[in-house]
């Protein structure tokens, strides 16, 4: 459920640090506690964001919730098709619908290991 | 699930879109056991602590209204119904204590009305195929009763049901809360759960608070406490229409709301659609297109609006000068949305048509 190759963070992203650039999601966890997701709120392609700054909001029937950067660097694309359809993000797996690409400065927040996540979410 | 005025209430079942859907595709059941229901064995008090027409609500007959204060706030709104001569008012549980220390303020003995909140069971089916769940769930002869009934009718005939003889405060009305056909049950306490089974099991979804509300938001129903409240009069808020033009009723704020200032009656209330991506919430403040400076309004109720597929609510406006410049943009303001502005309309119909009053098809 939660691959091997992406790494998570306490606010319940994950990132794809193999693709490049690298790919910033939302963990299927994240989705199941927000319910139906009806809004999504994306930053501007070339804005620069900062681990652990909010970067856009994610919304659902019942409430709002800010997405925080898990690293640092330059927004290089967004995923529009997702922004139009955010119910997609539903049932998507971990790794496979990503919100945004960023040109990491190399800076991150505290990342988790799969397992590591895992075992956080269920405290 | 969610704590709500000492209840464990169900927020969804699974989905509050797909939950929606299924009120306004086909049929929701909902548990709304929370709600109160108050009988009145005087009529003299009904007429007074009712801004409804009570001596002459007619047998069978039941009938939306307020409760307004002695200041002509709106202290809840409800519904009046006459089983067999007797009569019926359910309120929201959010206002139990307000309400209930209202009548007993009025009340010239403790005999002059009852208190059956908590003590029943409340089912409502809602939906456009809500005569076939009927059907499968009780048999053609309790559907066929039914269906025949018109918008807002009442009937004290249960029998065919659930196992049980039952009398008032057990009956049934043609009424609801999401702008839909449908009924709502009032059972006893035991019956709550079979009943909501037996609509369950003949086809009708779940349906949890979160849908509730999208429903009536889209339909142009108030919450109390978001979309009216009692530093607010019925003119105000839209429901100016139910205050009863004439006959015998004596409700305490009648004359005060007779003479008040044209200006104090200007509506404030309407519905309104976001033109941009966005989800609206209660208290976001509105603005005019060319002046960020000083607000026109606020959101009283918001949210994603499943069957128009956009973010939209109800918004209060500040004065009439308010209403006036939004007759200059053709209805266009900002929202501030966390510091963003989108582009939102006001409307002046409801977001969604109710079909409520439409009669069943075969």
């Amino acid at each position: 459920m939660y691959p091997e190759h992406l790494k998570y963070t306490k606010d319940h992203e994950w990132i794809n640090e193999s693709a490049s650039p690298i790919e910033v999601g939302v963990t299927s966890f994240a989705v199941e506690q927000l319910g139906d997701i009806v809004h999504l709120d994306l930053p501007e392609v070339g804005s620069e964001i900062k681990h652990g700054d909010a970067f856009g909001t994610i919304e659902s029937t019942k409430t709002v919730s800010d997405l925080y950067a898990p690293i640092s660097g330059k927004v290089s694309e967004i995923n529009k098709d997702l922004a139009d359809k955010p119910e997609e993000l539903q049932n998507a797996e971990n790794g496979k619908q990503w919100l945004i690409k960023i040109a990491s400065t190399g800076d991150t927040a505290e990342l988790l290991s799969a397992s590591e996540y895992e075992a956080y979410i269920k405290e | 699930m969610l704590p709500f005025a000492g209840w464990e209430m169900p927020i969804h079942y699974g989905s509050v879109l797909s939950e929606h859907k299924s009120v306004r595709n086909a049929a929701g059941v909902f548990d709304v056991s929370h709600m109160c229901l108050f009988e009145f064995c005087s009529l003299d008090l009904a007429s007074r602590v009712f801004a409804i027409d009570i001596a002459n609500l007619e047998s069978s007959q039941a009938r939306y209204g307020l409760i307004l204060n002695t200041t002509g706030g709106v202290l809840e709104d409800c519904i009046a119904y006459n089983v067999e001569g007797k009569i019926f008012v359910c309120t929201n549980a959010g206002n139990y204590e307000t309400v209930l220390r209202w009548f007993q303020e009025h009340a010239d003995t403790p005999d002059d009305f009852k208190d059956h909140s908590g003590k029943i069971g409340i089912i409502a089916l809602q939906g456009p195929k809500t005569q076939h769940v009927l059907q499968k769930a009780f048999g053609p002869d309790f559907s066929q009763e039914a269906v025949n009934m018109k918008f807002m009718d009442v009937s004290p005939n249960l029998k065919d049901l659930a196992s049980y003889e039952g009398s008032a405060p057990y009956f049934m009305a043609r009424s609801g809360y999401t702008g839909e056909q449908g009924f709502e049950f009032f059972v006893p306490r035991a019956h709550a759960a079979g009943t909501f089974d037996r609509i369950l099991k003949a086809g009708a979804a779940p349906i949890g608070l979160g849908a509730r509300d999208t429903l009536r938001l889209e339909a142009g129903f108030h919450l109390h406490g978001n979309d009216m409240t009692a530093e607010q009069n019925p003119y105000e808020v839209g429901l100016g229409w139910s205050i009863p033009k004439s006959g015998n009723e004596v409700f305490t704020a009648r004359d005060l709301l007779l003479t008040l200032d044209k200006n104090k009656k200007q509506k404030k209330l309407y519905p309104f659609l976001l033109e941009q991506k966005g989800i609206p919430r209660a208290e976001m403040l509105a603005y005019k297109l060319d002046d960020p400076s000083e607000s026109i309004g606020r959101v009283t109720s918001g949210g994603f609006l499943p069957t128009l597929e956009k973010g939209g609510g109800m918004l209060f406006l500040n004065s009439k000068e308010a209403s006036d410049y939004l007759e200059t943009t053709n209805g266009f303001f900002n929202l501030d949305i966390r510091g963003k502005f989108v582009r939102a309309q006001r409307q002046k119909k409801a977001l969604y048509k109710s079909r409520a009053n439409q009669s069943f098809e075969d």
